[in-house]
């Protein structure tokens, strides 16, 4: 079977709703309805030869649900359910693949590899039981239909169809836009997509003219016959079968070849369905050709418009990202990647490219965090073969894979990888003998590399190139041969262009000037994307004002308000002496100073506190700002909090406040070689099974502004985990919280593992809004702790601290 | 008190603030639930069945689904919570009695907001958290005022995954269960309540049935 074949003439015709038949024919609700393949296969092979006689040419099988996490005999399910469908003489059989009804990571607990393998047990079985297709539909999260089509791809030789279902606003419940399935899962190798379930087909015309603009492959529409309500404890619907066969022969006129019905469709829509659309040839398309990558939510097409790259997430020349790698201080990363959305870029480059690092792991730990809170797409930077497809497999949507060039080691290596995961190119123009110095050549190297990724299956308009930015200091009269480049391999290839413009400047003064001086020029050359960070001032000026001329910024609508009240700032930077923060006039005593210092902290006036600090350090030392003021500013805030005159938000603002501090004690400390004093080391998770971390995070928070030093393992952390935490960091406090009374028992499992791994001197506090003494003495913990306030108390106790006065 | 106010000082009431909270905090939560309404998509899922008390719990008729347990009896047939069951004439106890199923959620962009600003600022977090809790019961409030959810007194969470499935929660709403029996999107709610919502307004006190101790929300 080959889906676009069959249509290149016909219509293929699915069926309809199965769940709604086989509550008609004595399934109750709440009943298992897969379970029927095995105790009523008549009944469904019944329903199956309705849809036969009715017209359909595929019937897809009784296995919506079919999965380990709703079944324990998923095999058995199966290959009844394709027997069932068989059994009707069906031109053809599909597998009908539902979601698992488990959420992945992030919103959920599921992981990606453990949702593929559930989805491959499923394909195996289909492909013994020799099914014609699979269908995957009903799905609302891209990524989970990834892991499902990955899993079809490489489990089976089967043609695959990819549907979700979208709400009245065009988008599924997790937000995923039409255009983004499409483009993601044609790249992936999607046999056919469109949509299923959701509304009625009347209110699908925008999504489905969506799916049209984009789909190369075959588009399916699967509606539901309107919207469901209930009459006399039934559900019935409200279209009519020939108001619906009316609705979607109007859609197979502007282009959709693959139809079929939904929720509340019965063989008698089906046979409407045929009966309207006999003798109706298949409508060709003309789908736009675009570069574009995407998120798990959103596409970004590099068309007609600057794309921003951020940059910062790579560790080359930062000192404070390497140390975040090194510590797996993953809060540092996640607010580098929102600062830089924040600022305006679309795309965010990642690399996690450190010697001593297991590069695979921490790229995939950087993608997996970065994706849970931007959506903005990612583009994997590395030149670890492995690394990139873990992170390319992982990644939730189709990436940017950063970078191939013109070795033939490359070639041979990268090409394949995005072939498979659908990823777009950026494509360096060097080869074996290092970077060319005339455009001219590079040009030859970037054809040379679309030309062989043509014979992968990539187009051009998926591959990126970068003439690659030498540096004006060192080979000055390359610049402009860059730029040439640009210009020459936009002009005969046809192609994306990209570079990382701040290569430019290394060796040189004010280096964001030479920057933004060659960005403005590289636009003006047709660059279609830019490598920057987006949060630097002349960066942002340079984009910002470049959108205005090149009419991108329509009416300078978004440059007029922006910049309204926006004053050029002084490129040099204060001279020593001068300082913006307030001065103190030097007959202030220090006492003061000190006390005005507690006054900041107790009121939560954060910005003023870095300032201040820094102020002080020129003549106090660290160990005095924090036993003198931190400590008796957060105890004065303790001991309102726990009399009830001020409350939670409150007590975090002040410790945020002393975060800030921190911070200027922490930057005093790196630049004059002292370690800032850590008071102990602690391990914080909340436990497997549990997600809600809300208190750990606020615990977490205050113990890191009382100066201790948190190891955050996140939630739900298997007890393997803490374990390895334990060992690794040498700790002897760690902190666990579970919220529900079902999640308790994994916090006495995690403690007796923990014990039973030869850590018994390791102490435990645990907390949660369920826990109390006794739950304490359940689990086998040495504390409870009410709250976070608490939680600092027995951490100074354990670490034999004690700086109440 | 008007609808907004009572949500502003439920949130303020879920992240312990009991008296006199400063009107720098009152900004913040005010506009905290600003963002939450902006990242919410509100929706539901209800149907009504009859049901029937028996030996082990609540048989929900038309379907497989008995909710285990006694509170859950005494909710659906208990005279004294509802005025209108008090007006019926028998002694016996009724055979069945017509109740709403429903599931209702915020949607999956509110765990986003809340799973990103936990990154970046905890006490915001906190914050919109608190506010996002508020909303969603509010939105209940509007479907069912007194209802009784799947962890309240002896009906045991376990049963949240049947629940779902008998409303096809997942379908109609993108609402499913962990296999810890946590709802994603994480700020939604199922309940059981009467059909007839307005029996809930005689009761004074929803804390009343719960036996919670050292409950920061207790109302009184």
């Amino acid at each position: 079977m080959n889906i676009k074949d069959y249509t290149q003439n016909k219509i293929l015709v699915f069926d309809g709703a199965m769940g709604t038949m086989l509550q008609k024919n004595g399934l109750s609700l709440g009943e298992t309805p897969e379970l029927f393949n095995l105790t009523h296969p008549d009944v469904v092979t019944a329903i199956h030869t309705a849809y036969v006689k009715a017209g359909a040419n595929v019937v897809s099988t009784n296995t919506f649900g079919a999965n380990e996490f709703k079944l324990n005999n998923v095999e058995e399910v199966i290959a009844a359910g394709v027997a069932c469908a068989k059994a009707s003489g069906a031109e053809y059989v599909a597998l009908d693949v539902g979601p698992l009804g488990q959420m992945l990571e992030p919103l959920g607990t599921l992981s990606f590899e453990a949702a593929y393998n559930a989805f491959a047990r499923q394909i195996k079985a289909a492909q013994k039981a020799k099914a014609d297709m699979v269908i995957l539909e009903t799905f609302s999260d891209l990524y989970e239909l990834k892991a499902a089509l990955l899993a079809v791809k490489e489990n089976s030789n089967l043609p695959v169809i990819c549907s979700m279902t979208y709400q009245e606003d065009g988008r599924s419940f997790i937000g995923c836009d039409p255009a983004t399935m499409v483009i993601a899962m044609q790249a992936l190798g999607a046999d056919a997509v469109g949509v299923n379930c959701s509304l009625g087909p009347d209110k699908l015309f925008d999504v489905v003219d969506k799916i049209l603009e984009y789909a190369k492959v075959p588009v399916i529409v699967q509606a539901n016959a309107g919207l469901p309500q209930i009459k006399d404890g039934q559900t019935v619907y409200d279209i009519t079968a020939q108001e619906y066969a009316d609705t979607v022969a109007k859609m197979v006129q502007r282009g959709v070849e693959i139809v079929g019905g939904c929720c509340g469709t019965t063989p008698e829509f089906i046979k409407e369905l045929c009966n309207r659309t006999d003798g109706f040839a298949p409508v060709k398309t003309s789908p736009k050709t675009v570069t574009a990558c995407t998120s798990g939510i959103k596409t970004v097409v590099f068309d007609n418009a600057v794309t921003e790259i951020g940059e910062r997430i790579n560790p080359t020349g930062k000192k404070l990202l390497q140390q975040a790698l090194r510590t797996q201080n993953y809060d540092f990363i996640i607010s580098e990647a929102a600062a830089q959305v924040a600022a305006g870029a679309n795309v965010l480059d990642i690399n996690a490219g450190l010697p001593e690092l297991d590069e695979t792991a921490v790229l995939c730990e950087i993608v997996r965090r970065v994706q849970s809170v931007t959506t903005a797409p990612l583009q994997l930077d590395s030149s670890d073969l492995a690394a990139i497809e873990a992170a390319a497999r992982i990644y939730n949507g189709r990436p940017i894979i950063n970078s191939v060039n013109g070795k033939e080691e490359s070639l041979a290596k990268i090409l394949p990888i995005a072939k498979k995961y659908g990823a777009l190119l950026v494509a360096l123009t060097l080869d074996d003998d290092g970077i060319p110095k005339t455009a001219r050549k590079r040009v030859g190297i970037a054809k040379k590399i679309v030309e062989r990724a043509q014979t992968y299956g990539i187009g051009r308009e998926d591959i990126i190139v970068d003439c690659l930015v030498l540096t004006a200091s060192a080979q000055q009269t390359q610049v402009m041969e860059t730029l040439r480049a640009v210009t020459l391999v936009k002009k005969e290839l046809g192609v994306k262009t990209v570079l990382g413009v701040s290569n430019v400047s290394f060796g040189l003064p004010v280096r964001e000037l030479i920057n933004a001086t060659f960005l403005t020029a590289a636009l003006g050359a047709g660059l279609d994307a830019a490598i920057v960070n987006p949060s630097e001032p002349r960066y942002r000026e340079a984009l910002d004002a470049f959108r205005v001329l090149s009419a991108e910024d329509a009416n300078a609508l978004c440059y007029s308000q922006k910049y309204k009240d926006y004053k050029i700032a002084a490129a040099a930077k204060p001279l020593p002496g001068e300082n913006t923060a307030e001065k103190s006039d030097g007959t202030a005593g220090q006492a003061d100073e000190k006390q005005s210092l507690i006054s900041i902290i107790t009121g939560g006036r954060k910005e003023l506190a870095k300032p201040t600090v820094e102020q002080m350090l020129t003549h106090c030392t660290p160990a005095q700002i924090i036993d003198e003021c931190f400590i008796p500013a957060l105890n004065a805030v303790g001991e309102d909090f726990e009399a009830g005159r001020l409350f939670l938000p409150q007590l975090m603002l002040a410790a945020q406040t002393v975060g800030e501090g921190f911070e200027a004690v922490e930057k005093f400390a790196a630049e004059n070689n002292t370690s800032s004093q850590s008071k102990g080391k602690i391990i914080l998770a909340t436990v497997k099974g549990d997600i809600h971390d809300i208190g750990k995070n606020i615990v977490k928070m205050l113990l890191q502004n009382y100066g201790f030093n948190v190891i955050d393992l996140g939630r739900d952390v298997p007890p393997e985990k803490v374990i390895e935490a334990i060992a690794r960091e040498d700790a002897v406090l760690v902190g666990l919280s579970a919220l529900m009374t079902t999640t308790v028992k994994s916090m006495k499992e995690t403690i007796a593992a923990v014990k039973n791994a030869g850590f018994a001197s390791c102490k435990f506090m645990v907390g949660g809004a369920v826990l109390n003494e006794e739950y304490k003495d359940f689990v086998g913990a040495d504390f409870y702790a009410k709250d976070a306030l608490e939680s600092v108390r027995i951490a100074e106790k354990v670490f034999g601290l004690n700086n109440k006065q | 008190m008007n609808k907004n106010n009572k949500t502003l000082s439920d949130a303020l009431r879920y992240m312990g603030v009991k008296t006199n909270p400063p009107p720098e905090l009152l900004t913040q939560v005010a506009a905290a639930l600003d963002e939450i309404k902006a990242a919410a998509r509100p929706c539901n899922v209800q149907r009504e069945f009859e049901a029937q008390p028996c030996s082990n719990g609540l048989h929900i008729l038309g379907t497989s689904l008995v909710l285990p347990g006694e509170d859950i009896k005494n909710f659906v047939f208990d005279k004294n919570k509802c005025k209108a069951l008090q007006n019926t004439d028998s002694n016996t106890p009724k055979s069945s009695t017509k109740i709403k199923i429903f599931a209702a959620t915020l949607g999956a962009g509110v765990d986003m907001l809340l799973t990103r600003t936990a990154a970046l600022d905890a006490a915001q977090a906190l914050v919109l958290d608190a506010c996002a809790t508020a909303l969603i019961e509010e939105y209940c409030d509007t479907i069912a005022p007194l209802r009784f959810s799947p962890g309240y007194g002896d009906l045991p969470i376990e049963t949240q995954p049947e629940i779902l499935n008998v409303l096809n929660a997942g379908r109609a709403i993108g609402l499913s269960c962990t296999q810890n029996f946590i709802m994603i999107p994480r700020k939604s709610v199922s309940a059981i309540a009467l059909a007839d919502t307005s029996c809930g307004e005689s009761l004074p006190n929803k804390c009343a049935s719960c036996t919670f101790e050292g409950c920061i929300s207790k109302l009184c």
